[in-house]
């Protein structure tokens, strides 16, 4: 924390405004600037830079082989395949609350244990198990129409979030969502040396601008993506004075097809995570976005066949160690002279939904793994984030464990664990075995996203509903700092 | 129903490929390919421009709605095919390469004669149409000629016509949108 005399300079309190040093620390020291302060970030000038980093693995993992593991009796009676056949420990809180953890994660993670929280028991649907359905509504909502870091970005920042990967492209705020890797921001900083820039003082720019914005004025939709031309325009030459500041290192070989280096695949090396993070820390040191979200390529866990299913404790070492390797960076950069990345940058990693525990009609010894929207747990680490905790369950977790008739009635089979109805009072699961599955009986991600919204002081408006309700999905009180 | 999941949920820009099969179809030459985005962007830029892409059965148009990124790279790539043409403004076999003779010759005619657009206003016209054709509304045309004209102080060589005049239309908000 910085200390300040009590009169401060006009460089630190223009410092306070904008993203260079200072930031909450110096404001929250300030009380007689604190009150205005607070209505101008209300009107959009934030004075505390807050970034967001979303990892979202892709194809679905198997928490089994992460934080929601399974003791190997279960594998023993027949019930849950286990490839990496390895007894989970113990993963005990903070806060008191434990869960089975595989070594496929532990290894990797357990340096950063009090840094990071983990979240059981994650409801992502009752209805669909679709990859990119699921992802859709965890990103944008039930209604699809609003994605959730847009919002967190705000409008201070010419790219607002960036996306590396197949991400939902139709919500309502989708321009603020900018496909953009390290290998094409060096590839239009080239561009833009060799000519080409855009200027927004030039006359070509502003007649452009003029035309753009005299089809805005109109009602249909053409004119509706003429008004976010305009924007487009205006915010052009901000972008390019950003992209130029970036520092980045060569790119990596293009992807064999010569295509769009974005879309993850099988088969294909996996992001290099110290380029992802240079990548979004200058993004974010620069001004040019403050949300980046990553599928990274190559780590794909939508493992149905045996074959593939058999890599899976190989895929989440993967993934632990690329999470891992993401908190410390983290923690090693620095922003400024006080803080690093890890003190403004909240990271959020999740994967579309879990996986059933095997397939049916298949030996356990040969069996692949299908979908599980009714369960997922989800990471989260950094700024205004309580780290070490444990939160939330999964049921089926012993061989004698009766199952709620609301599991029995969308898994008859008993192929899959559920998530357990939550009490977001006490903030811990409940234990009863509820006769239907009522979504607010559990923790969904539209209650991850509306913690997010508290933990970035998004308006109340835009927190997400539960399904068929006015009513907020309430917040995971416990992981927020105060 | 394919049809209907790939469809655009949004008015945005028609993207990369449209936009190159549209000028390629008016100004390209007809044994030939005019690819104003392959000729003048990195790829790895192209699909950032508003795209088709497939990830598990699924297409979408994506990064077509207009934002900061997307704006600048049509700018960019509008400006400097219209830098290419005015570096070699007078060069028939360069240009004859990759343009239609028909748009060469009237390259040609403007690149030999600064004052080649203001001495006859159906040059504008002929130019304007050759570009836009007419996916942009008369209005649109008129205010072409007028902004041209209000800057024919600055263009002194038939290469600064090009530079201008060029973007000014490829750049038109009908042009470059579908609702």
């Amino acid at each position: 924390m910085m200390g300040h005399a009590k009169g401060i300079t006009r460089r630190e309190f223009l410092g306070a405004l904008g993203w260079g040093a200072g930031g909450a620390a110096f404001l929250g020291s300030q009380v007689s600037w604190a009150r205005p302060l607070a209505g101008l970030a209300s009107a959009g000038l934030r004075s505390d830079p807050h970034f967001f980093l979303h990892v979202l693995f892709d194809g679905a993992w198997d928490q089994s082989y992460g934080f929601d593991a399974r003791p190997l009796e279960m594998t023993r009676a027949g019930l849950l395949q286990n490839y990496l056949g390895t007894e989970p420990s113990l993963w005990t809180g903070a806060n008191g609350q434990a869960t089975w953890a595989s070594p496929a994660v532990t290894s990797a993670l357990a340096p950063y244990k009090s840094d990071f929280s983990v979240v059981n028991g994650v409801l992502m649907s009752a209805s669909q198990d679709d990859h990119l359905e699921v992802a859709a509504q965890a990103l944008a909502g039930a209604s699809k129409i609003e994605n959730f870091m847009p919002l967190l970005a705000g409008s201070h920042t010419p790219l607002g979030t960036v996306q590396m990967g197949f991400f939902s492209s139709d919500a309502r705020n989708a321009t603020e969502l900018v496909d953009l890797d390290p290998n094409g921001a060096l590839a239009l900083m080239e561009k833009y040396r060799s000519g080409g820039r855009p200027d927004p003082s030039s006359p070509l720019h502003r007649f452009l601008t003029a035309r753009a914005d005299a089809l805005s004025q109109g009602p249909g939709s053409l004119s509706a993506a003429a008004r976010e031309l305009v924007a487009g325009f205006e915010r052009s030459g901000d972008l390019v004075d950003k992209i130029q500041s970036l520092r980045l290192t060569p790119p990596s070989p293009p992807p064999p097809n010569g295509g769009p280096d974005l879309l993850p695949g099988a088969g294909d090396p996996p992001v290099d995570v110290e380029r992802f993070s240079e990548f979004a820390f200058e993004l974010f040191r620069r001004g040019a976005a403050r949300c980046v979200a990553i599928r990274p390529r190559g780590l794909f866990f939508d493992t149905h066949a045996p074959e593939s299913a058999a890599g899976h404790p190989k895929l989440m070492t993967q993934a632990a160690e690329y999470v891992a390797t993401l908190l410390k960076k983290l923690k090693d950069t620095p922003f400024d002279s006080t803080r690093s990345f890890f003190d403004l940058t909240t990271l959020v990693v999740s994967s579309e939904f879990s996986r059933t525990m095997r397939q049916e009609n298949a030996p356990l010894d040969k069996t692949g793994t299908d979908h599980n929207a009714l369960c997922n747990s989800v990471w989260l680490a950094g700024k205004r984030i309580r780290g070490g905790l444990v939160i939330g369950e999964s049921d089926f977790r012993s061989l004698t464990e009766a199952l709620s008739p609301a599991h029995l009635r969308k898994d008859p089979r008993r192929l899959k664990f559920m998530a357990r109805p939550f009490d977001f009072v006490t903030g811990r699961a409940r234990t009863d075995l509820p006769a239907e599955l009522k979504t607010e009986d559990y923790i969904g991600f539209d209650s991850v996203v509306n913690t997010l919204y508290c933990a970035y002081g998004v308006d109340v408006s835009h927190h997400r509903k539960l399904a068929r309700s006015a009513t907020r999905a309430p917040l995971l009180d416990a992981l927020l700092k105060t | 129903l394919a049809a209907l999941a790939s469809a655009p949920a949004q008015a945005g820009f028609r993207g990369y490929e449209a936009v190159d099969a549209i000028v390629a179809s008016r100004i390209g030459p007809e044994n030939g390919q005019l690819a104003l985005s392959e000729r003048y962007l990195p790829s790895t830029l192209w699909g950032l421009m508003g795209s088709y892409q497939s990830n598990r059965g699924e297409t979408r148009f994506v990064n077509g709605r207009p934002q900061a990124l997307n704006t600048s790279l049509y700018y960019t790539l509008m400006t400097s095919f219209a830098a290419d043409l005015a570096q070699h403004c007078g060069d028939a076999a360069y240009l004859g390469e990759f343009l239609h003779p028909a748009f060469v010759e009237t390259i040609m005619a403007a690149c030999v004669d600064a004052d080649w657009a203001w001495k006859d206003e159906t040059r504008l016209t002929a130019l304007w149409l050759d570009l836009v054709s007419y996916d942009a509304p008369y209005e649109e045309l008129t205010a072409w000629r007028d902004f041209l004209h209000s800057q024919r102080a600055a263009m002194r060589t038939g290469a600064d016509f090009l530079r201008l005049a060029l973007p000014s239309a490829l750049l038109n908000p009908y042009f470059l949108l579908r609702p």
